[in-house]
């Protein structure tokens, strides 16, 4: 049965509540500790919308550094859109100009045409240590649209790190120090949020999900409010500077060049899977297809892109060899005439 | 039809207060670079608070546990998920995908922290909602958690997931997870419209694969929803700090379907509203559908629903999809400049791919026989066997009774004369006595009755009776579904199954029975008619008495 009427109820809320109101006299309560700067980090996040992926419209967000509407978010695919579009705290949709690029930090500078916008100042996380909470304001997920408030979520930080990361396939250009936290700021439109003390005020913004070299873990870090403020005052940050060559190994495109690239993201298993096979090379001769999963070359078994590498190496031109690949559930045998490589 | 409790919000503040000036002490103390001692005294101060907070929340979610349910499909404990205890006699809340395996049996296990398993029974569901009822049986009494006003919730503050993610609670304790609440009134689209998240509570709270239908809870160790989904995408089905419950605000108006044994059905204004600029218009009016009906035109604006603020289309969903099938909205409307508020009842959402779900009838009659007693518990006391006669001053009127009900009693019913001229009507007197006669536990609960569900009455949930007559006639009985109160009861057809409304004025003692002496009536064309019992005499008959007397 209910709870049956007020009487009931509330004398259940008592008891339930009995070991609770002994303590609130002197113990802190979540919702006051936070509410304020959760209310204040909210308005100074905007969701943002660009480019389109493929049927999916890119987002993430970004957070406002002025009150004329200069907004810092990540560097992402997402500015590569003709709109990009702002979407405030109260659910006004504004277009978004591209101040400057920062390649290093792999931040970008925005601007919207707007007045007496709430904004983050931008001062420094130095006093915040390791064991402070922390709270994260991000549009993971796009939960929220138009005037919806962001999402919010509450840890702590967990330390401070020089980044040596992954993005992608790519190394992380960036390896300056980074926030580290317990939250899982590595979710589709995390990027480009805010993580703000407990005050409120801005500590850091959330970088692009990332993997650390050593642990092949994704990082959940942020860029230190003292980076985004260099770049928002740095003059010499130009306009489109170049991207650093990538000094990557996990491309693995090999000296006998049998024309063919394999689908290495890193992580703990790699499987040998084509991502791309050039058309008329020796590989697409032999009938590979991108999505084949390589087994076995000469009779050596493959079962990662390392074990394809090493044994591509050994290869010369003019070799015959024979070649198994799973495509779909099927085994298929192929052979593979290796030719020299373009001059 | 929400109980207000801001009991919790306001109780916290002094704290908070104490909290905030033990802080602004300390940095002054820090600041004014004071002796070591006071410096350590602040500190010690803090970490005395935190560790008694934490302290008190420890013992509220132990408490909280002892309600958890692992909920598996057999004794083998395979399949499963989570759910919450939420009554004493062991009827409990979880997930509609939780329980919907186990849709033909109706019959599973609940794992309590107790360490014991006890059979279940699937009751009600709501596939729309993605809610389900379920009674565990085989203890006297259960722990159970008091449902909490899911409005009441603020971003930011803590609440706690409890439940078997992964299966884990091999001993049945749940797995306690803490998070903040991250956002509120999130939409989240369902599977057609079933499994639709509307207006729920998003949380950074862990939530896994089986914590589906388990409780989130606020740190008073009330419930504030029901957990049920998460976003997962790339990295698999593990938690990213995205989590939604099904706020308790929407599921208590499904409650009376729910507890009655019922598919639930969502309800649709059978209009769909579009943003230009910034007002949100109607652009497409079904013909009969419930928008109609109420009056709103193609092309008018929407303000408000239920006096809730309504400006976007993912507030309308909001709004409209937590409420249920033949529910009362009541709109706020912009035509031409003018507010216009017209009334409608929602008409019922059609769900698709559902798997077949028939109804028992038994527990559905059980429900009736609970909503009919506790009725009469109220005024009365002692159960047995009823004899009751009441004489009025104008006449004796003895209505048929279509056949003698077992156990041999009669009932003898004398009414003063309703103040209509020409004294009472017998058609009048027939429908009064459909009306009162079941409250005094006359007719046997079987064929034609019904417990329809929930329906709002100026603001109070009403669990629904319905007693189908012959010649097609229909009563309807509307009682407060906390404190079983009658309400009010309705008379019509198939058609206008509320043409006439009955309701009980105050109550008065009347000898032994505290029955209320006054019954009012008022129909559709306003009509107002009333019926007064100048006294009465009741006897009770004990069951033995009864039983004694059978032949």
């Amino acid at each position: 049965m209910m709870p049956t009427n007020r009487g009931t109820c509330a004398l259940a809320c008592c008891l339930l509540a009995g070991p609770v109101l002994g303590a609130v006299g002197h113990g802190p309560s979540a919702n006051e500790l936070f509410a304020d700067a959760i209310d204040a980090g909210r308005q100074r996040v905007v969701k943002l919308y660009g480019a389109t992926i493929g049927r999916e419209k890119a987002y993430g967000c970004g957070v406002l550094v002025s009150a004329d509407g200069k907004i810092v978010t990540v560097l992402s695919v997402l500015l590569e859109g003709r709109h990009v579009r702002a979407v405030l705290w109260d659910g006004r949709e504004l277009p978004v100009r591209i101040l400057a690029r920062d390649e290093r930090r792999q931040l970008a500078l925005l601007k919207i045409e707007a007045g007496h916008l709430p904004f983050f100042e931008l001062t420094s996380s130095g006093d915040l240590t390791p064991g402070d909470w922390v709270i994260a304001a991000t549009n993971a997920f796009k939960v929220a649209e138009g005037s919806e408030p962001v999402s919010v979520s509450v840890g702590l930080l967990a330390g401070r790190a020089h980044l040596s990361a992954r993005f992608r396939a790519r190394d992380f250009p960036y390896d300056g120090p980074v926030l580290l936290t317990d939250l899982i700021v590595t979710t589709p439109g995390c990027a480009g949020g805010a993580l703000i003390d407990a005050r409120g005020r801005l500590v850091g913004v959330i970088g692009k999900p990332v993997v650390g070299k050593l642990t092949n873990t994704w990082v959940n870090c942020a860029l230190p409010v003292e980076e985004v403020a260099a770049l928002v005052t740095a003059g010499d940050v130009r306009l489109g500077d170049a991207p650093p060559e990538p000094t990557t190994r996990a491309v693995a495109e090999k000296p006998a060049d049998l024309g063919l690239l394999l689908f290495d993201v890193g992580g703990h298993v790699r499987p040998a899977y084509v991502e791309r096979v050039r058309p008329d090379s020796p590989a697409w001769k032999a009938g590979l297809r991108p999505n084949d999963l390589l087994v076995s070359l000469d009779g050596q078994p493959i079962t990662t892109c390392e074990d394809f590498e090493r044994l591509a190496t050994r290869l010369r031109a003019g070799q015959r060899v024979a070649l198994v690949v799973k495509r779909g559930e099927q085994l298929q045998m192929l052979e593979l005439t290796v030719e020299p490589p373009p001059e | 039809m929400v109980v207000r409790n801001t009991r919790a919000g306001r109780l916290e503040s002094p704290s908070s207060g104490r909290m905030r000036r033990a802080r602004r002490l300390r940095s002054f103390w820090a600041a004014t670079g004071a002796i070591q001692v006071a410096f350590a005294y602040g500190a010690d101060d803090d970490l005395a608070l935190v560790r008694q907070h934490e302290a008190a929340r420890v013992e509220t979610l132990a408490r909280a546990a002892h309600s958890v349910v692992c909920i598996y499909e057999d004794r083998e404990r395979s399949g499963g998920g989570s759910g919450v205890v939420i009554a004493p006699d062991g009827y409990g809340l979880t997930n509609f995908h939780v329980v919907a395996s186990m849709l033909e049996s109706r019959r599973g296990f609940g794992g309590l922290p107790d360490g014991k398993l006890y059979p279940l029974r699937v009751l009600g569901i709501d596939p729309g909602g993605d809610v389900a009822m379920f009674k565990l049986d085989g203890a006297e009494r259960f722990d159970f958690l008091s449902l909490a006003d899911s409005d009441e919730l603020r971003a930011g503050q803590w609440v706690a997931a409890l439940g078997n993610p992964f299966l884990l609670a091999e001993d049945y304790t749940p797995t306690i997870t803490l998070g903040v609440v991250s956002g509120l009134h999130r939409y989240q689209y369902g599977q057609g419209n079933l499994l639709e998240y509307a207006d729920c509570i998003q949380v950074s709270t862990s939530i896994n694969p089986g914590n589906s239908g388990g409780p989130l809870v606020d740190m008073t160790g009330r419930l504030v929803g029901v957990v049920g989904r998460a976003s997962f995408e790339e990295r698999g089905r593990v938690n990213v700090g995205l989590g939604y419950a099904v706020t308790t605000n929407q599921i208590r108006r499904f409650l009376p379907a729910l507890r009655a044994g019922r598919l639930c059905e969502h309800g649709t204004l059978g209009a769909t509203v579009e943003l230009l600029g910034d007002e949100l218009i109607f652009h497409a009016v079904q013909s009969l559908s419930a928008a109609e009906r109420g009056g709103v035109e193609l092309g008018d604006g929407l303000v408000a629903i239920n006096a809730r603020p309504v400006r976007t289309p993912n507030e309308y969903n909001n709004v409209v999809a937590v409420l249920p099938a033949e529910w009362p909205v009541s709109l706020t409307v912009r035509r031409q400049g003018q507010l216009r508020t017209p009334h409608a009842r929602l008409a019922r959402l059609t769900l698709r791919d559902v798997p077949l779900f028939v109804p028992d009838l038994d527990v559905n009659h059980a429900e009736v026989r609970r909503l009919l007693v506790g009725y009469e518990q109220a005024d009365r006391g002692a159960p047995g066997r009823r004899v009751a006669s009441l004489h009025g001053q104008a006449r004796t009127w003895t209505p048929s009774v279509p056949s003698t009900p077992p156990g041999g009693w009669t009932f003898t019913l004398t009414a003063a004369e309703a103040v209509s001229e020409g004294g009472p009507d017998a058609a009048l007197l027939t429908e009064w006595y459909d009306v009162v006669w079941p409250l005094l536990g006359g007719p046997e609960v079987g064929m034609g009755w019904d417990a329809r569900g929930g329906d709002e009455l100026d603001g109070r949930l009403a669990a629904v009776v319905e007693r189908r007559l012959e010649g097609g006639r229909r009563v309807r009985w509307k009682f407060d579904f906390e404190s079983h109160e009658l309400l009010e009861a309705t008379v019509g057809n198939e058609s206008q199954p509320e043409s006439a409304v009955w309701w009980p004025g105050p109550r008065r003692p009347c000898a032994e029975l505290r029955w209320p002496h006054v019954w009012r009536r008022r129909t559709a064309d306003g009509a107002e008619l009333e019926i007064r019992i100048e006294s009465c005499e009741v006897a009770f008959e004990s069951a033995e008495r009864v039983e004694e007397r059978a032949p």
